[in-house]
């Protein structure tokens, strides 16, 4: 078994570092991150990208003013660098709203700014919007995954094991939700709730509406599965020496899906995060100045802003990497999967 | 040229929204107009008028030898027709008939001759004059209408457009609706006396003007920039785009000044409204609204909402009014300190940097604005920051206009809302906002008698300015309203856009005017040229 999934480690690995990046960067955002997500500087609207250099002999930041206000010229104080901290004290902040601290991996001193990937049109950074973001998508769909899999693989179960009856009472309610398309069913959920809940309600009400709309086509395979499995002769004999369904489920039914089950995981995330993204695009997710990768998204959809600061789409470069590692791990985990099984 | 959706209706009486009114403004017109370069009445259907009795009776004169768009004679029946039959008709359900008012009585309008009107008032009416720019209306086109009671029916937008009969330069010559409306030039049209032609012209000079409907500003501006348009009205944001294509494009970009637009923030000081009772009290409190005012950057908005292409609006009269702005008032800086104290002062205590009433009660606002417009979201962003750096927490929270309109105007249940309304020129226009009992009296609609002492303050001079006919005593009146209005900031003013119009150089006769747009009348508009795609 050890070998076993040590093989399987092995096979994933690259897909399985990149997501392990994405993820530490989103865990450890208040730290990477220069600054808060809300933290503004109005008069720095839309400044493009600008790398620390060196400068008499120190890594600094150069100081920008605006040139041209109507076309988001900037241009640099001359003489003005700001030096370049490392391991520093900057604005205080909350890790995941435990433990409070002021350090950052790295800062500068105001009026300089650190902008690695550009500014959004409030002056704030967008390379810290984007590690927030990356944190609340991965922290909602995983959430979001968590519960769609616990009622999804609960119905499959007991639809696959369960009389006839309940088994089509659960199937028919699960078609029905697949029936509607998901996006039109998450706005529908969304719309359910008034409007200008705070981000926490708003948080919840889109984990909630994600897992509701995700968890039947998980419940549908499940379903077939342990509909296979009951046939099976060690369910049989166990079921004939008197062990409950709550045991068979545990025992037999759902180790032998397992390897199914992680591949549906790595698959439904994405589809999650993709949900989330697209909720806040159309403005009925998490509202500003909170970042979620679909917000910021949403910030570049008017052409003045796409031309004043292009850097904002790359938000939608995130969303499709992370999207395409996950599907590459699904991919993998499942050719893993195969050869393990076929040995 | 681009309207951004569908006319309601090709009926002057009954329209109200902004892509009917700009059609019929093409299509009738009325017995003056107001100048757009300063606002002044010019003659249009009258060719002049006599005021007498102390500005209670004017004799209008009207132009000889006018037509209505299909031949028929115009005459002095037509204007009392429109006034009596239809104006002043209480089964017609015009939004006009409020402001053809004076003291609450209607206008007597009576006909002497085929050419002469004499309109009375019950007393002394200082925008009489303006209000006379209302459309008349064809008597023997609507008369069996009207005496059948249908007339709130006639002229819908299914109409043959052939059929909308009009004095105006243009009739109407094709609607598809969510496409596009076609004017053509009206054959008997005969332009109002001392109005130029363009050199080498008839009236009108275009023989056709060609508005398609279009939703979505993206595409208009797309439109624009790809030559399918001529005339745009763009917003600040949409500079950088054009800004650095114009010499490409062949446009020029007409920068009016100020718009009369104004955008403010008020607060809910309503007794009646369903709020925590203290939220009301800080609400009326003028050194919290005073705090407020001193917090809010306006200069960030000007550069960040209006690509720094705006200014910062003292009051509620607009700057590019030049007869009834008092200079004397001046925008609220952005003074932290200032803010601070006046909270202070006001009763209200800091605790590590947040603000708490007397009470105990953290400040705590949630702010309305709504969806559609993406500068207001932004200055609400703006505003929820500056706010927190006095101590303010505040919530936005965008809705869709009708919704919100309901929440404010008809529940009551708001707290704070960031708002703006299109200005007006005479401040005759702004009273159903600033009189105690008018319905867009937002931060307390409705009063049965004035709540504060400075609301009767501000009827009486309303009602005053209404009655006096000098102008300087009419200037001092709307002075002092001013004054009032900086002092007790019932509305926070915020900051208003330059009005920026793209005009394609091959239009001619386009002269950018402070009050009304870059066309001076649509008459002398001539195209000099046809763009050919490279």
């Amino acid at each position: 078994m050890k070998r076993k999934s040590g093989n399987m480690f092995r096979r994933a690995g690259f897909p399985l570092v990149v997501l392990g990046i994405f993820f530490v960067s989103g865990l450890f955002a208040e730290f990477l991150a220069p600054y808060r997500y809300d933290s503004v500087r109005f008069d720095l609207s839309y400044m493009p990208p600008v790398w620390p250099a060196f400068h008499s002999g120190r890594l600094q930041v150069p100081v920008m003013s605006v040139s041209d206000p109507v076309l988001h010229r900037f241009r640099h104080n001359p003489g003005q660098w700001v030096p370049v901290r490392f391991l520093c004290r900057g604005e205080g902040y909350r890790w995941m709203g435990v433990i409070s601290s002021h350090t950052h991996l790295i800062c500068v001193d105001p009026p300089g700014r650190l902008s690695f990937l550009g500014l959004d049109v409030f002056g704030r950074d967008l390379w810290s919007r984007l590690l927030y973001g990356i944190r609340f998508s991965f922290l909602l769909s995983f959430s979001a995954v968590s519960l769609s899999f616990f009622v999804g693989i609960l119905a499959g179960l007991a639809a696959g094991t369960g009389s006839g009856w309940i088994d089509q009472l659960i199937m028919r309610i699960g078609e029905i939700f697949m029936a509607i398309p998901s996006l039109y069913l998450l706005m529908g959920i969304r719309a359910v709730f008034p409007p200008g809940l705070s981000t926490t309600e708003v948080t919840l009400i889109m984990t909630g509406a994600l897992a509701f709309v995700g968890w039947a086509g998980l419940a549908r395979v499940v379903r077939g599965v342990a509909r296979s499995l009951r046939q099976e002769e060690f369910v049989l004999a166990a079921r004939s020496i008197g062990v409950s369904w709550w045991g068979i489920w545990g025992r037999h039914i759902l180790p032998n899906m397992s390897y199914y089950l992680l591949v549906a995981l790595t698959i439904s995330i994405p589809g999650f995060i993709v949900g989330e993204a697209g909720l806040s695009f159309l403005g009925l997710g998490v509202s500003e100045p909170h970042p979620s990768l679909g917000n910021i998204l949403a910030e570049s959809q008017s052409l003045p802003a796409m031309k004043a600061a292009p850097w904002l789409l790359l938000s939608g470069v995130v969303i499709v990497s992370i999207v395409i590692v996950f599907n590459l791990l699904g991919d993998r985990l499942r050719e893993t999967g195969q050869t393990g099984k076929a040995r | 040229m681009d309207v951004v959706s569908d006319p309601k209706t090709f009926n002057p009486a009954l329209a109200t929204e902004t892509t009917s009114t700009q059609i019929l403004g093409y299509l009738f017109r009325g017995l003056t107009r107001q100048s757009p370069v300063d606002g002044t009445i010019k003659p249009d259907l009258a060719k002049d008028w006599t005021v007498s009795e102390g500005g209670r009776k004017v004799v209008f004169h009207l132009q000889k030898g006018l037509q209505w768009s299909d031949g028929a004679p115009f005459d002095a029946r037509d204007v009392t027709f429109t006034f009596r039959s239809i104006y002043y008709n209480p089964q017609v359900a015009t939004a006009v008939r409020s402001e053809l008012m004076a003291g609450g009585k209607p206008f007597s309008v009576e006909r002497r001759g085929r050419l002469t009107v004499v309109v009375k008032t019950a007393r002394p009416f200082a925008p009489l004059m303006e209000t006379m720019g209302v459309e008349i209306l064809p008597r023997h086109i609507l008369e069996p209408w009207v005496r059948r009671g249908t007339f709130n029916q006639v002229w819908s937008v299914r109409e043959n457009p052939s059929h909308i009969v009009g004095t105006g330069p243009f009739v109407l010559g094709k609607y598809l609706p969510g496409q596009l409306i076609v004017l053509k030039s009206n054959p008997h049209y005969r332009p109002p006396a001392g109005l130029e032609p363009s050199p080498g012209c008839p009236m009108p000079c275009l023989s056709r003007l060609v508005l398609r409907i279009v939703p979505n500003d993206t595409s208009s501006l797309i439109r624009f920039m790809t030559g399918k348009t001529d005339l745009y009205g763009i917003s600040p944001q949409q500079l950088a785009v054009l800004k650095p294509v114009q010499k490409m494009d062949a446009f020029d970009l007409m920068v009016r000044g100020p718009s009369l637009s104004e955008s403010f923030v008020t607060f809910n000081e309503n007794p009646r409204a369903p709020l925590p009772p203290w939220k009301i009290r800080w609400f009326r409190n003028r050194l919290f609204r005073k705090g407020v005012a001193l917090s809010i950057d306006k200069k960030a908005m000007i550069n960040i909402v209006l690509s720094g292409m705006g200014r910062s609006i003292p009051g509620p009269v607009p700057r590019s009014v030049k007869a009834f702005f008092n200079e004397k008032i001046h925008p609220y800086p952005h003074d932290l300190q200032g803010a601070r104290d006046c909270f202070l002062r006001g009763g209200f205590h800091y605790d590590r940097g947040r603000l708490f009433d007397d009470r105990g009660h953290r400040v705590l606002i949630v702010l309305l604005t709504n969806t559609e417009s993406v500068e207001r979201i932004q200055m609400a962003q703006i505003l929820q920051a500056n706010l927190k750096d006095v101590g303010i927490k505040v919530r936005i929270v965008p809705l869709q206009f009708n919704m919100l309109a309901t929440m404010v105007m008809t529940s009551y249940q708001w707290e704070m809302l960031l708002f703006g309304l299109t200005g007006v020129v005479d401040p005759h226009g702004d009273s159903s906002v600033w009189k105690s009992s008018g319905f867009l009296h937002l931060w307390n609609p409705r009063e049965k008698k004035p709540d504060q002492p400075w609301e009767a303050e501000v009827d009486a001079l309303f009602d005053r300015g209404d009655t006096t006919l000098d102008p300087k005593a009419r200037k001092q009146i709307y002075d002092k309203w001013q004054e009032i209005a900086h002092r007790e900031l019932p509305l926070v003013d915020l900051v208003t856009p330059d009005e920026i119009t793209a005009v394609r150089k091959t239009l001619g006769g386009i002269r950018p005017t402070p009050l009304g747009g870059v066309v001076p009348h649509i008459t002398q508009v001539y195209q000099q040229g046809v763009l050919t795609p490279s």
